[in-house]
C-alpha cells in the first residue's frame, strides 16, 4: 500500500511534469518565432539583402545574396537548435525518461543571457528612438523567454527531486 | 455503455426484478432508444424535438457553442447520460464559472439518481427505460460532465490501462488514435478519443469524449488523470461498476414494482441476482467490445423466450399513421413525454442550484420552438 506522502509526492511529480511539459513546448515555440523574426528581418529589414550582399562581397550578387541567406539562417539555427535542446530535455524530462542535468544548465544560461540582453536594452538609448513598439516588445519577449527558463529550471529541479524521493521511498 | 448494457443487460434486469418478458422488452427498448432519439429523428417524426435525448455526430458539429447552444448540449448530456452526481458539491480553489462545471460532474448514487428513480415510479414503462438508461450510465460515465468543458473532461498523455496479469495487474499505457473510423482493438490497445482542443467550450471536450470509448467497455480498467482531479490519478474499474450498476438496477425496478417501499442510494439487489452472479462477472471480464451476445443468452436462460433484437423502426409507423390528437397514447408519444419530464426535472435542478449551463425547465418547452425556428419553419 502506498503511504500518503509517497500518494502526494506522486501527485505533485505529475503536476510539476505537466508544467514542465508546457513550459518545454513554449521554449521550442520562442526558437521558432527568433527564427522567424530573423527571417523576416533579412526580408523586410531596412537593408535589402542586395545591400547586405555588398558589404559581404562586391565581386557578384548572386554569391552575396547566397551567402547573406545562408549566414542569417545559420544565425538563426543557433538559438532555435539551443531552444530544441530544451524542449526535447524537458520532453523526455516529463514524459519520465531518463535525462540528465544539460538542458537544466542550458535553461539557466539562456535565462540569465536574456536578463543581460534585458539590461542592455533598457541601457541603450538609441533602442527606443526605432519605435517605442518594437522596444517594449522586444523586452516583453525577452521576459517570455525568462519566466519560461525559470518555468523549466524550477519544474525540471522538482521533477528530479520528487523522482530520487520516490525511489527512497 | 453500448447497446449490449442497455438493451440485453436492462432485459436480464428486469426479468430478475419479475417484470413480463413483454414489459422487460418494452423497458430494454425504451432503454436502448435513449441512444437513438435526436433531433434529426424527431424531425423524421413530426414529433417535438425537445424530446430529444441524444445528439448525432452531424448534429453535435453543427451545434452552436454559444450560451443558448450550450445549454441545449447541456440539458439533453446531463440529463440522460451524465447525470450529476453532486449539484452541491465544492471543488476547493476554483471560479464560480469552474464550480458550476465541477457540479455536473457524473457520478453513481446521487440525489438526481434518486429523483429520476421517483420520476418512473408509478409512470409507464417508457419512463422505467429511461430511469434505467440514466442510472447505469451514471456508473459508466462517472468522473465525466455532460457540458463542454476542457477543465473538467479533458485527459492527458497519463493514461493507463490495467491488464489482469496472474494475481496483479499491468499497466499498459494508452495512446489515442484521432480516425473515428479506426476500429478499436482491445488486444492491441487500439482506441480511439477526440482531438485535443484548446477551446474550453469545444464539442471535442464532451463527455467522455477525451477518453474515447473506454467508459462504455465493461471489461476495462483504466488508470487516468482528469483535468478536474488536481493531479490525482483516478481508478475506473468497469467490471466491479458494471454489476453495480446492474445489482442497482434490478434494486431500482424492485422498487418501481412496488416490491420495495423505498429507493435508497447505495443499496443493491445483490440477493436477487446471486444465481447469476459468477455468469455476469465472468462475461463482464471478457476483453471485447460487445457483449450482446452473452447477455441476450442469459436474458433468454431466464424467461425462456427469445429477445428479439432492437429495432429502431418498430413503433414509428405506430406514431405517424395515428391522429394528431392521440399521438401521445402511442409507444413513442408516451417515450417523449417521459423523455421531456426527465430533462425538464434535471434542468429545473440544475437552475435551482444557482447554475444557467443547462437553462431553465421553460427553455426545454421553447427549445422546440426555437430550434424549429433556426430550422426557418
Amino acid at each position: 500500500m502506498e503511504n500518503s506522502e509517497t500518494k502526494e509526492n506522486w501527485r505533485l511529480l505529475r503536476k510539476h511534469r505537466t508544467n514542465l511539459n508546457v513550459a518545454g513546448k513554449a521554449m521550442l515555440a520562442f526558437g521558432i518565432w527568433t527564427l522567424l523574426k530573423l527571417i523576416l528581418e533579412l526580408f523586410l529589414g531596412e537593408d535589402s539583402i542586395t545591400e547586405l550582399a555588398h558589404q559581404i562581397t562586391e565581386e557578384s550578387e548572386l554569391v552575396g545574396a547566397v551567402l547573406v541567406v545562408i549566414i542569417y539562417i545559420l544565425i538563426g539555427l543557433i538559438p532555435l537548435s539551443i531552444h530544441y535542446f530544451i524542449y526535447r530535455g524537458a520532453r523526455k524530462e516529463s514524459h519520465g525518461k531518463k535525462v540528465g542535468y544539460t538542458y537544466l544548465v542550458i535553461s539557466f544560461l539562456l535565462g540569465l543571457m536574456t536578463v543581460f540582453s534585458i539590461i542592455m536594452t533598457i541601457r541603450k538609448p538609441s533602442a527606443v528612438e526605432q519605435g517605442i513598439l518594437s522596444y517594449c516588445s522586444s523586452i516583453l519577449f525577452d521576459l517570455a523567454i525568462v519566466i519560461c527558463s525559470i518555468d523549466v529550471l524550477y519544474n525540471g529541479i522538482q521533477c528530479k527531486r520528487l523522482k530520487k524521493a520516490l525511489r527512497k521511498q | 455503455m453500448n447497446s449490449d448494457f442497455h438493451y440485453y443487460a436492462t432485459y436480464c434486469a428486469a426479468a430478475i426484478a419479475e417484470y413480463t418478458h413483454e414489459e422487460a422488452l418494452d423497458i430494454c427498448y425504451c432503454a436502448q432508444l435513449v441512444d437513438h432519439c435526436t433531433r434529426t429523428l424527431l424531425k423524421k417524426l413530426h414529433a417535438p424535438v425537445s424530446a430529444a435525448t441524444t445528439q448525432m455526430q452531424s448534429e453535435l458539429i453543427d451545434a452552436r457553442t454559444d450560451i443558448i447552444g450550450l445549454q441545449n448540449i447541456t440539458r439533453i448530456w446531463a440529463s440522460f447520460h451524465f447525470l450529476p452526481r453532486d449539484l452541491y458539491a465544492e471543488p476547493g480553489r476554483g471560479s464560480r464559472r469552474y464550480k458550476r462545471k465541477y457540479r455536473l460532474i457524473c457520478g453513481p448514487n446521487g440525489d438526481l439518481l434518486v429523483k429520476t428513480v421517483k420520476l418512473a415510479k408509478d409512470n409507464t414503462l417508457q419512463a422505467v427505460g429511461i430511469a434505467m438508461h440514466v442510472l447505469a450510465d451514471t456508473w459508466a460515465h462517472t468522473y465525466f460532465a455532460g457540458t463542454p468543458s476542457l477543465v473538467i473532461n479533458n485527459t492527458d498523455r497519463d493514461f493507463y490501462e490495467l491488464i489482469p496479469d496472474g494475481e496483479y495487474y499491468k499497466r499498459r499505457h494508452i495512446v489515442f488514435g484521432h480516425n473515428p473510423a479506426a476500429k478499436e482493438d482491445p488486444e492491441t490497445g487500439a482506441y480511439t478519443a477526440s482531438v485535443y482542443q484548446s477551446s474550453e467550450n469545444s464539442i471535442m471536450n464532451l463527455g467522455h469524449g477525451r477518453a474515447g470509448h473506454l467508459p462504455d467497455y465493461s471489461f476495462i480498467r483504466y488508470l487516468y488523470m482528469p483535468a478536474w482531479s488536481n493531479y490525482e490519478e483516478i481508478l475506473k474499474d468497469n467490471p466491479h461498476d458494471y454489476l453495480h450498476a446492474f445489482a442497482q438496477m434490478v434494486y431500482a425496478m424492485q422498487y418501481l414494482r412496488g416490491e420495495i417501499p423505498d429507493f435508497e442510494p447505495g443499496n443493491y439487489a445483490w440477493e436477487a441476482i446471486e444465481p447469476y452472479r459468477s455468469t455476469i462477472e465472468n462475461l463482464l471480464a471478457v476483453r471485447r467490445t460487445d457483449d450482446s451476445e452473452d447477455w441476450k443468452a442469459l436474458g433468454e436462460s431466464i424467461t425462456g423466450e427469445t429477445i428479439r433484437p432492437f429495432n429502431l423502426e418498430e413503433y414509428q409507423e405506430e406514431y405517424i399513421n395515428d391522429h394528431d390528437g392521440y399521438k401521445y397514447d402511442t409507444f413513442l408519444g408516451e417515450f417523449f413525454k417521459a423523455a421531456t419530464a426527465q430533462k425538464t426535472m434535471v434542468t429545473e435542478e440544475i437552475a435551482k442550484s444557482g447554475s444557467r449551463l443547462a437553462g431553465s425547465a421553460r427553455d426545454v418547452k421553447k427549445s422546440s420552438k426555437l430550434i424549429s425556428m433556426e430550422d426557418g419553419k
